[in-house]
């Protein structure tokens, strides 16, 4: 069985294909969104989804959230005493939502089509290939993200012929993708993306707002900024959430055992985030210019992910077209849905046997190259694009490079992807050195071949005419483990206690009123510290009857308290 | 392999974009990316050839607006709602975008316009509501990239505004592509250097005073006393061409013509100039000071030698170097035969034999002397000197790199005791040496093109051709101890000639080889009477680079089969 998987930055979901359509896997919480949170608990046991997001602000040293920001760069968090990288703590998520989908489909899984960012590079979506397996799945396919949002939007408009955008900003990226749907093709034209803009930033503003305003008054002490920050980041994303239907709301943190409380208006929080408004745009005209279609002609404008759901980005999305986005699509639950659509096709589902996808690369790739000025000057480290981005994949491209320099002995391939004329402004993908016969400037030439395959792999080949040679390089991650490494990593990752899946919900909640506990004073903290010791006392009972309704009780009085739990 | 675009889409050739893309979606079906790639690839190929040739895609980007017809930017899609007839409707925020736009375009037509006008016109367009949207958004971008590029000078005030709104760094792969604003930021580059020559007393402002005024003749006079800035004329000339060109049309242009036209003879210089005049009073001095002077005080008069050398150097540059290239250069520089191109190596060679050979005698060291200076002109003519190794005037170029010649043919000189013979061998030297400094680049270059054993053979004849002279040289005073000296010369002065085009086989270790052979070189030249280490050192060597041509002229010979 192969299913579709949400891997996001604050939220993860999976979903299937069956009986003809697509449809999510609930978590042992019964909720089809899981947080993408791993912490460690008093036991050295691991937590992941909403039991590890909610001791995070009361345990910011044990827990691990937005990692997905650092795919593929070398940077280890720890959450208690063990260093993870950030592929291991979303093998540990994905692990999470293997199980949930075992358990209710009631078979093994080990396949999965994951989702990635459009604007993923190379670098990213190996790592994110790695998690997968580091988790034991087989990859199937990476998804880009916008790809899948369109393919849960697009698979009821089959039979019409139209152009759509997809509009995703989710917790830590953002992407823009064009969709055409003509004759059961569903062909991605363009898509790009800030892999640096998320709902994330939002938060951030307000944290900072608020940090700014009581500056003299946090009295911070080495080593406590993380704590501060994510109890300042929790009171943030709900005032965010809380603007969404208000036009007014507050920030209530307590430090300390100090109150702090920060009132934001929708009007100062559009203020704080203009500049972020700002960077919207610019994907948005890079969609259009390199999918050659006209804003007027696009049928609808699709919002995809939860900070879609901030007014003032629907407001900036509203002006940018001059009408207003489609809401046909759950924000949060369509990326995975739309790989459950790509699992399905995957798997030669019945119902999707007239449906054809295609995809494009949404970065250019090329060599850095040098080049002779006016005044005789060599200049190097330019970059010559040889797979223009956009560019529908699978596809391979030839390039003829020539030598710069009398008697040059050998030329060296550097690889590099992006968009900006100077390599060293893109991310270096690898480099190929290939042995020429020596002969003056121009002369000799070699022929390089890229071949870019539809999960985003990259094949270089060099080709010396003159000598015959070839080199071939598949650009593998230099820094990522050999396939033993990984074995060992995953056996390792495997070996880890992972909090045993029934109790869950119990360490949700229980998690949840301990912060709620550090969050309120006086009374009302007697209150929750009652609330607690009278759940603790059933918990010790273990009648999963009582437990069961102590927890809801608890939940609801906390709901009570400080408003619905959200994801 | 394939068949044609339309063989691969399953259709008859067509221009209508609904079947090719029916046919596409038909093919794809069983040619699906994951399954076949290559397929697909083929496919793809052959789809997006067929889409080329489409008359209308029906979906152009970006529409320029322009003045004439102002609804052209109008999207079909209307903003306002119908608010019905009771109330006038609402102004389309397109309408007065276009309005604006039209009123900017039309200032920038005038021939004199205010820039606070224009730049506060430009301001409206930016400001107006309708630039929310992203296609009006879009679509301002490119007409403002166009229109700033092509209404220079008087648009030059919105550069720095429009760059700072849209971004134009110049470093996205797209703005690369991008004609209009790689302009624009060439005319930002060129402004900031116009605003650098323009501050008085700044480099090259001199220069820009008088490129910016009517043409005034230069007079011989003028020329002498340095009125003229004439070289950094040329310098600024030469500047604004290869890195500010916009600018030329900033300067007078029939005073740029008369400069090009002045800078296209050669001339002598300003020194040169200088030194002929002073040349008669000098030699005037040199005689009055040889009659009429102590005679412990004669020899210091022979310092007034020295502005008639200058000036005789400069004139043998001007005249018999310059002008030959410049005839020779306009006249026909491709085309020519080959004995004319390259004819000048062997003959330099001959006349070294030459050289040696005669008897020392004033007739033949002036007709060796003249024939050196035919054959260092001709190289020079025709031979393109190497320009990389940056605009050190030739004179010091030469005696740097070729240095060690000149000190062999000073310490051989010294060994000489006739006049004559010492004339006889540094005309040939000083021709060797031109020879060396301007004609081995087409040399190595027509080396290169030949086969293996043309590259052996040339190798060959140079060693013979130095050997024999050398045989000759100590031929004089033979006697069975210095019979081997001849080929020790020869061994290693070849790879000192040898270098250049040694190069592509040996890579650095040729410039090794030639400060070796070099060391050599002198050795031999001090050592007349000769060291058995030194026979055995030049005897490797040439070995060695035998040793190595070969390997290299048979590896060539391989890898072209």
């Amino acid at each position: 069985m192969i299913i579709g998987i949400d891997l996001g930055t604050t939220n993860s979901a999976a979903a299937v294909f069956r009986d003809g359509k697509a449809e999510l896997i609930p978590n042992s919480l019964g909720h089809n969104l899981t947080p993408s949170a791993v912490g460690i608990d008093d036991n050295g046991e691991v937590l992941v989804g909403l039991a590890a997001r909610e001791r995070q602000s009361t345990h910011p040293h044990l827990t691990a959230t937005a990692f997905k920001r650092f795919m593929g760069a070398k940077r280890e968090t720890r959450p208690g005493k063990k260093l993870f990288s950030p592929e291991e703590l979303s093998a540990l998520v994905l692990a999470s939502l293997k199980r949930d989908a075992e358990a209710y489909l009631g078979e093994k899984v080990t396949e999965a089509v994951i989702t990635v960012p459009a604007y993923f590079n190379d670098k990213q979506r190996k790592a994110t290939r790695r998690a997968g397996e580091l988790a034991g799945l087989k990859v199937e396919r990476l998804l880009n993200e916008p790809t899948a949002a369109a393919l849960a939007y697009g698979i009821h408009l089959l039979d019409d012929e139209s152009q759509f955008l997809v509009f995703d900003l989710g917790g830590g990226t953002f992407d823009v993708s064009i969709l055409e749907i003509f004759e059961g093709v569903i062909e991605v034209r363009a898509s790009t993306g800030d892999a640096r803009l998320g709902g994330e930033d939002f938060n951030d503003l307000l944290v900072n707002d608020m940090r700014r305003r009581f500056r003299d008054d946090w009295k911070l002490k080495t080593g406590e900024e993380d704590a501060l920050r994510e109890k300042l980041r929790v009171a943030a994303e709900r005032a965010r959430r809380a603007l969404t239907g208000a036009s007014e709301a507050t920030m209530d943190v307590v430090w300390r055992d100090t109150p702090f409380s920060h009132a934001v208006s929708t009007e100062s929080f559009e203020a704080l985030a203009a500049p972020l408004i700002e960077r919207l745009r610019d994907p948005v005209l890079r969609s259009l210019r390199d999918s050659q279609i006209n804003a007027a002609a696009l049928k609808e404008i699709v919002l995809v992910g939860g900070a879609t759901r901030m007014p003032v980005v629907r407001r900036a999305v509203t002006k940018m077209f001059g009408r207003f986005p489609s809401q046909a699509v759950h924000p949060d639950e369509a990326v995975a849905l739309g790989a459950a659509v790509q699992a399905g096709l995957k798997a030669r589902d019945a119902a999707l046997k007239e449906v054809a996808v295609t995809d494009v690369c949404p970065f250019s790739l090329g060599v850095a190259t040098g080049e002779r000025d006016a005044s005789g000057n060599i200049r190097s480290g330019l970059f010559s694009p040889i797979i223009e981005r956009n560019t529908t994949v699978p596809v391979s491209r030839i390039e003829v490079l020539s030598t710069l320099q009398d008697g040059q002995s050998e030329i060296e391939v550097e690889i590099y992807q992006g968009e900006s004329r100077f390599v060293v402004d893109n991310v270096a993908l690898g480099k190929l050195r290939v042995p020429i016969p020596r002969r003056p400037v121009g002369e000799i030439f070699i022929e390089v071949r890229f071949t870019y395959d539809i999960n985003g792999l990259l094949e270089v080949d060099v080709h010396v005419p003159a000598t015959g040679e070839r080199r071939q390089l598949v650009v593998v991650d230099e820094d990522g483990p050999s396939g033993a490494d990984l074995e060992k990593q995953r056996k390792a990752l495997e070996a880890l206690k992972v909090h045993p899946r029934d109790a869950d919900a119990n360490r949700a909640v229980m998690a949840r009123a301990n912060r709620a506990f550090e969050n309120h004073l006086g009374d009302m903290r007697d209150h929750i510290a009652r609330l607690i010791s009278d759940f603790e006392s059933v918990l010790d009972s273990q009648d999963p009857r009582l437990v069961e309704r102590a927890r809801s009780e608890l939940s609801s009085h906390l709901d009570s308290l400080e408003g619905e739990t959200w994801l | 392999m394939t068949g044609s675009v339309w063989d691969t889409l399953g259709i008859e050739r067509t221009r209508d974009l609904k079947e090719i893309k029916r046919a596409y979606a038909r093919r794809l079906k069983d040619t699906n990316p994951e399954d076949d790639p290559e397929g697909f690839k083929i496919l793809r190929t052959a789809y997006e050839s067929a889409l080329a040739g489409v008359d209308d895609h029906g979906d152009a980007v970006f529409v320029f607006p322009t003045v004439k017809k102002p609804e052209k930017v109008q999207a079909p899609v209307p903003v306002a709602s119908e608010d019905g007839a009771a109330e006038p409707p609402p102004p389309d925020p397109r309408q007065i975008h276009a309005g604006l736009q039209a009123r900017l375009e039309n200032l920038l037509r005038k021939r004199q316009v205010d820039p606070d006008v224009v730049l506060a016109a430009f301001k409206d367009v930016l400001a107006s509501p309708a630039m929310d949207l992203v296609d009006v958004h879009g679509a301002t971008e490119e007409w403002l990239a166009w229109l700033i590029a092509n209404r220079s000078p008087r648009s030059d005030v919105l550069i720095a505004p429009a760059r700072e709104r849209f971004g134009w760094g110049g470093r996205s792969l797209r703005q690369r592509d991008h004609h209009p604003v790689q302009r624009i930021l060439a005319r930002q580059r060129d402004l900031a250097f116009l605003g650098e020559i323009r501050k008085r007393g700044a480099e090259h402002n001199a220069a820009y005073e008088v490129l910016t005024t009517p043409p005034r003749p230069v007079t011989a006079l003028g020329r002498l006393l340095g009125l003229a800035p004439t070289h950094e004329i040329t310098e600024l000339l030469d500047v604004i061409r290869r890195e500010h060109p916009t600018l030329i049309s900033d300067l007078n242009s029939e005073t740029v013509a008369h400069w090009d036209d002045y800078h296209s003879r050669p001339r002598l210089g300003t020194w040169g100039l200088r030194s002929a005049a002073a040349t008669p009073p000098c030699l005037l001095g040199l005689v009055l000071g040889y009659w009429l002077l102590p005679r412990e005080w004669a020899a210091l008069s022979v310092l007034l030698i020295i502005p008639p050398a200058f000036a005789m150097a400069s004139l043998i540059s001007v005249y018999g170097f310059q002008l030959p290239q410049r005839l020779w250069q306009r006249a026909y520089v491709y085309g020519a035969p080959a004995w004319q191109r390259y004819g000048w190596g062997p003959s330099v060679i001959a006349l070294l034999v030459a050289g040696a050979i005669a008897p020392a005698s004033p007739l033949t060291a002036l007709a060796v002397g003249a024939g050196s200076l035919i054959v260092a002109s001709w190289a020079s003519a025709t031979g393109l000197a190497d320009r990389s190794e940056g605009r050190m005037p030739w004179q010091i170029r030469v005696v740097f790199s070729e240095m060690y010649l000149i000190a062999w043919w000073l310490v051989t000189a010294f060994n000489l005791t006739n006049l004559w013979s010492f004339l006889q061998m540094s005309a040939v030297m000083v021709a060797a040496t031109v020879v060396s400094a301007w004609g081995q680049r087409p040399l190595f270059d027509q080396w290169l093109s030949w086969p293996g054993w043309g590259r052996l053979l040339y190798g060959a004849c140079v060693l013979a051709a130095v050997g024999g002279a050398a045989f000759v040289l100590y031929g004089a005073a033979w006697n069975p101890d210095t019979a081997w000296w001849p080929g020790v010369v020869a061994a290693v002065a070849a790879p000192v000639l040898m270098h250049r085009p040694l190069t592509p086989l040996l890579g650095q270790w040729s410039f090794r080889l030639k400060w070796y052979s070099m060391m050599g070189l002198f050795w031999v030249g001090l050592h007349g009477g000769g060291s058995h280490v030194v026979v055995a050192g030049a005897a490797l060597l040439l070995f060695w680079a035998a040793a190595h041509t070969v390997i290299a002229t048979l590896r060539g010979t391989f890898s072209r089969g």
